[in-house]
């Protein structure tokens, strides 16, 4: 991709493109009420391309930056502010794909994923701007997986995250394994491996 | 176990003033008891689950922006701002208010 940017854009036009496109994609997604209900099959398959589209243009920005020599510390901000922004929206994305019932397990999955962004900035803010991603990251797997749910949604119906799954002598829902894996990163994700 | 792994992880970068550092998470356990209330004591959470999800991420969005801001600008970082007390306040409040 980074080789059809033209030197032109610059790379906090991306950023925000980016952004923007995420935003809208939420809102499509998330403007069909009520809210626990299943949403219509196009409104996945676009919020599926706007959240890919967003990680995609996210990348590209610190890309693009470094190949017209136009890294900035404003650009960094625009960066992770725009992602902490997007965080929003892809908080209720989520919400609204796995059509959420337990509200205590999703929150705590949500305050885990909230939280482990916020370490990434305060680790940065006292070792000197070192930036630290975790081995799960949001950046790189979080937005994959939440497209990908997207577009499974899209396919198999939000019914899929209501299925039953049995699993070392437990039943759970798949939105609830789902949750607890997202627990799971949410903890592990800054273990030296 | 996530500030045992990020400080690990920092290794010789990270600031020598740690309980400075680490009383900048004290913010983060306002937020936990904060839900844990309204989990656990109220029914908000079940009702609301889209509204209480919206107003932590838009507090820790803001949270989070502000400490990249102090970052780069070498600021000293505020973590009480009004936005995490209005949260924590009126949720905590709606419960002991129901």
């Amino acid at each position: 991709m980074l080789l059809f940017t033209p030197e032109s854009i610059a790379p906090n036009v991306l950023t925000v493109a980016g952004f923007l496109i995420n935003i809208f994609g939420t809102l499509i997604l998330c403007l069909q009420f009520p809210f626990k209900s299943p949403a219509p099959t196009w409104t996945l398959v676009v919020y599926g391309l706007s959240v890919f589209i967003y990680q995609m243009l996210d990348n590209l920005d610190g890309k693009q930056a470094r190949k017209i020599q136009n890294s900035t510390p404003l650009g960094m901000i625009m960066d992770h502010g725009c992602d902490a922004l997007g965080l929003v929206a892809l908080g209720a994305g989520i919400t609204r794909i796995f059509c959420v019932d337990s509200a205590a397990l999703f929150l705590v999955s949500y305050v885990l994923m909230v939280t482990s962004f916020y370490m990434s900035a305060w680790v940065q803010y006292h070792s000197n701007g070192l930036m630290i991603l975790g081995r799960f990251n949001g950046v790189d797997e979080g937005i994959p997986i939440i497209w990908i749910c997207a577009f499974v949604s899209s396919i198999f119906g939000q019914d899929f995250w209501q299925m039953p799954v049995s699993l070392f002598g437990q039943t759970l829902l798949v939105n609830e394994l789902a949750t607890y894996s997202i627990i799971f990163c949410g903890f592990g994700t800054f273990w030296p491996i | 176990m996530q500030i045992y792994s990020v400080v690990t992880e920092a290794g010789e970068e990270f600031t020598k003033e740690v309980g400075k550092a680490m009383k900048d998470l004290l913010h983060t356990i306002l937020i936990l008891i904060t839900v844990g209330l309204i989990t656990v004591y109220s029914d908000l959470a079940s009702k609301h689950v889209v509204g209480v999800s919206l107003g932590l991420a838009f507090t820790m969005s803001r949270t989070i922006s502000y400490t990249l801001v102090c970052s780069v600008t070498k600021m000293q970082f505020q973590q009480f701002q009004p936005s995490l007390l209005v949260f924590t306040l009126a949720y905590s409040g709606i419960d002991i208010v129901r």
